[in-house]
């Protein structure tokens, strides 16, 4: 029974193919996802082909849909990988390889390029994994209670990306909670942890903002949750994203089964500009006292619209959290009450504020399961 | 976690400061209903009764609330209050020998047999300055004192006690009998709509006992027989144990007199040490006659001429910790003009081994001044999750690192709202490290709660924070917990977390539409199959201003 794992790879290929060897083992105790056909032939789960993957399961969660995640790559020049979310409403196992690509299937989230051109697909919800070779990743998987799968990848020596998938583990019962995101960060500056223009996680700083973040369509790269029903949200509605204080929110892409494409609503909080974030992640953590204080990932449902009310927190994200690096470093595993946790910066970790592509001390924290 | 709530109407609920300190010692030195079924269900019940169960040794009787019903006969209960049961002892005062240079009035405590409580008697009667006749004193009316596992052996030696300048010697006691501990099945029960139900029940000791310090000797503003008493826990498990201390005292204004209790957290007690030349305890005590503002004070019904007004209060406690909620205004109609007055005192819930946390102690009181009007808001006034007042005062938690006691404070009234240093999340603003040398970990974001929806400067908040959606939507019940992060640069010398106040939480009051829930106070809410009790802060019914208590019984 795995539900962590780490590997080196030799190419984004290489990496997806381990990741689907890794997410579709079966049997209980096993991550057990379903490898989607892609090509309706067989091939389950990933298409070194044409630079596709696919993976789903049902979620635990009351009226939580089915979690449906498919990714694309440029297999002629791969370096950022798209990331997609869906609900087909058969659920688990209904990659329509008729389809143009992962953009184009049914009740689509509205974020992830629609194109299978690397430069495209940069454009819109990715993780940039700086080329054709990655170095290793970490995948740490959730089978209790929240399916979760969230994925570390070393692209360069030092350098780190997340992006990953799953449900909410959701206070109460609303409809949704099924979530997907990629990551982007800003090369030429030190503070990746606290700019507007990235995204991490379920990230609730992300917004438009000055140059070198995103002017405008930052909605595109945010995390979306899967969400229906919401107070003061679209009758049709499917999604939100996650993000800041950012009135274009966008549309989802249902127009791809014959719906209507459908405004967005907003979630904040989450792994950045949260009310936890702010009480505990200034915290710095103490080996000699055993003090490591990592933080709960909550997103809260903002009502935009009447911009007066807010609700939650909707869920947490399953056994991850934000952490202080300042008495850590990159990989470093700390054991609390026995369970065994992998810290890793949200880019790269520096004790310098001036060097550039870092994030300072900001960093993430997955349980090995 | 036992709980014991006298509101609204009975006979059981505060007279007095020195009577609810009596009741808070009685509730937590004695044992309680730990739990109870039904033996015979009796006739004509309905849902929602609250029965009684009362004995001669109960300082306070338990209550059952009646669930579910069959044609009258009662099926299933549970507990409302866990009631203060002891053997007690009563009877006839026998004065075996009466000593010299006693006063009427003087009060004098049993030495012997083993107590969590020794039992008190006043003297009645006086033969030269010899004892003649003694009567049981703070038996809260049942004729029966103190709380024995093994009763005193007779004739008993005393010790006075009280008033101020009390001086007898050698007056010993016989007493007639005691209450007995109250048996455990088929007990009969009163109350309620119907009759003839009996119970079973196991009882359990609450866990505090008096730590050789339960005086009626205080001399405070020309009154002598003001109270001090000590309690420790039995924190089971843990090493270190909570000490607390209640004083009561008075002051005056005008024509009117405020009384009050002061709550000390204690980290050690030597009972040979005068209270105020403790190091290790909370402030608020200069001398043994002089309080301090900047403590943390109970707030009791203030005399303005035509007595005190009877005070309801809730109580909860276990062998760390003990919570307390007062409601002074016997006039309030309804819970929205009620005054409700917090007191906390013990361990927090540690973050980290005993090792690492070896004594998150505190204490917290809603009121930092004693001699203030109990009925109007102020700067001096505040609940544990708001924690707004001007200087310090109010909450104290223990540093062990520093080895001094630390105020919480979310804001500091004295200006407009800053960030502090020690603050109660989640309503306290943390320090977001901006700038140049910054770790830039975290950033402000969309959204501040502590800005936009708790507002510590009691104005109208920026967000309305409403309950989750869902096919019942529900509220989110938020811990508690008290943080440090220096005023300059981050440091991992000086970063902690003290700990986390025991099964009490922020809520926010919204209806389901964005308005506040009226008469939300002294109402339950349930929340994962657990109900809580809710309260607002003192005055204070605006929509952040509610606490809820986790209620086990």
């Amino acid at each position: 029974m795995v539900l962590f794992i780490n590997e080196t790879t030799s190419s984004v290929a290489d990496f997806m193919t381990k990741l689907n060897t890794f997410l579709t083992t079966g049997g209980g105790g096993n991550p057990a996802w379903t490898g989607e056909n892609l090509d309706g032939l067989g091939t389950l789960g990933v298409d070194t082909s044409t630079g596709e993957a696919g993976w789903s399961k049902a979620a635990l969660g009351t009226n939580t849909p089915d979690i449906q995640v498919a990714f694309q790559w440029d297999t002629g020049a791969p370096r950022y990988l798209g990331v997609y979310q869906y609900d087909h409403a058969s659920g688990v196992g209904n990659y329509d390889s008729a389809r143009a690509g992962p953009w184009d299937q049914d009740n689509d989230s509205g974020n992830g390029a629609a194109s299978t051109t690397d430069a495209t697909i940069a454009g819109a919800r990715r993780v940039d994994l700086a080329g054709d070779t990655p170095l290793q990743y970490w995948a740490f998987v959730s089978v209790a209670v929240a399916e979760a799968v969230y994925i570390v990848v070393e692209t360069t020596a030092g350098k780190y990306v997340h992006f990953g998938f799953g449900e909410l583990q959701k206070f109460n019962d609303w409809n949704g909670g099924s979530y997907a995101y990629g990551a982007r960060h800003t090369a030429t500056t030190s503070d990746n942890g606290t700019r507007v223009g990235n995204s991490y996680l379920l990230d609730g700083l992300s917004q438009d903002g000055s140059s070198p973040d995103p002017t405008n369509g930052m909605e595109l790269f945010m995390a979306t949750i899967r969400a229906d029903g919401l107070p003061l949200q679209a009758a049709a509605g499917l999604y939100g994203v996650v993000g800041g204080n950012q009135s274009d929110k966008g549309l989802d892409r249902q127009s791809n089964g014959g719906g209507v494409d459908t405004a967005r609503v907003m979630f904040v909080g989450g792994f950045r500009g949260n009310q936890f974030a702010t009480d505990f992640g200034q915290a710095l953590p103490s080996l000699s006292k055993g003090f490591v204080p990592g933080y709960p990932i909550a997103p809260f449902y903002w009502d935009q619209a009447g911009s007066t009310t807010i609700f939650g927190p909707m869920g947490v994200m399953k056994d991850v959290r934000g952490i202080n690096l300042d008495q850590f470093v990159a990989e470093q595993e700390v054991v609390i009450s026995g369970d065994t946790w992998v810290l890793f910066p949200s880019r790269k970790r520096s004790d310098s504020a001036t060097e550039s592509d870092t994030s300072i001390h900001q960093g993430i924290m997955y349980k090995q399961n | 976690m036992p709980c014991q709530i006298e509101a609204g109407s009975g006979t059981a609920r505060a007279t007095s400061a020195h009577d609810l300190m009596n009741k808070a010692v009685s509730f937590r030195t004695s044992r309680n209903v730990a739990t109870v079924a039904i033996n015979v269900g009796g006739s004509a019940y309905v849902v929602g009764d609250i029965i009684n169960l009362t004995h001669a040794g109960a300082h306070l009787d338990a209550k059952f609330e009646v669930l579910t019903v069959s044609a009258g006969a009662i099926l299933t209960m549970r507990i409302h209050s866990n009631g203060a049961f002891g053997d007690r002892v009563n009877g006839t005062v026998t004065i075996s020998a009466g000593g010299t240079g006693y006063t009427i009035g003087d009060i004098i405590e049993f030495v012997s047999g083993s107590s969590r409580c020794p039992a008190k008697l006043q003297v009645d009667t006086l033969s030269g300055s010899a004892v003649a006749t003694a009567s049981v004193f703070e038996d809260l009316g049942t004729g029966g004192a103190g709380v024995y596992s093994t009763l005193p052996t007779y004739p008993t030696a005393t010790t006075a006690i009280g008033p101020n300048g009390a001086a007898g010697t050698g007056c010993t006691i016989t007493m007639g009998g005691s209450t007995g501990i109250i048996g455990t099945t088929a007990l009969a029960t009163t109350g309620g709509t119907g009759t003839g139900a009996t119970v079973d029940i196991t009882l359990a000791e609450t866990g505090w006992t008096v730590d050789s310090r339960n005086t009626n000797d205080r001399s405070i503003n020309s009154i002598l027989n003001e109270k001090s008493v000590v309690l420790v826990g039995d924190a089971t498990g843990w090493t270190n144990k909570p000490f607390t201390a209640l004083l009561s005292g008075t002051a005056t204004s005008g024509l009117d007199t405020r009384h009050f209790i002061l709550s000390l957290a204690l980290v050690a007690h030597n009972p040979g040490l005068d209270l105020s030349s403790h190091t290790g305890r909370s402030p608020g005590l200069t001398d043994e006659t002089t309080f301090a503002v900047g403590g943390s004070y109970i707030l009791c019904s203030e005399d303005t001429g035509a007595g005190v007004d009877e005070m309801d209060f809730w109580m909860k406690v276990d062998d760390l910790h003990f919570s307390m909620i007062t409601q002074i205004d016997e006039a309030a109609a309804v819970s929205d003009n009620g005054i409700y007055l917090q007191h906390y005192a013990g361990l927090l819930n540690r973050i980290g081994t005993e090792t690492e946390s070896p004594y998150p102690m505190y204490t917290f009181g809603s009121s930092r001044a004693f001699n203030i009007d109990p009925t109007v808001g102020s700067d001096d006034v505040t609940s544990l999750t708001e924690n707004r007042m001007q200087g310090t005062g109010c909450g104290w938690v223990w540093d062990n690192a520093d080895q001094a006691y630390k105020n919480i404070q979310n804001d500091n009234a004295s200006g407009a709202p800053t960030f502090e240093e020690i603050i109660c999340t989640p309503c306290g603003r943390p320090r977001v490290e901006v700038g140049a040398t910054a770790d830039k970990v975290v950033a402000i974001g969309a959204i501040q709660m502590s800005l936009s929806v708790f507002e510590l400067d009691r104005g109208s908040t920026v967000l309305i924070l409403r309950q989750i959606p869902g096919t019942v939507d529900e509220f989110f019940l938020w811990p508690l917990t008290f943080r440090r992060q220096d005023s300059g640069t981050p440091s991992a010398a000086d970063d902690r977390l003290y700990g986390q106040p025991r099964g009490v939480f922020w809520v926010e009051s919204d209806n389901g539409t964005g308005s506040r829930i009226v008469n939300f106070s002294e109402n339950y809410i349930t929340v994962a199959g657990d109900r809580y009790l809710v309260f607002h802060n003192h005055t204070h019914t605006k929509a952040y201003q509610y606490i809820a208590w986790k209620w086990d019984s």
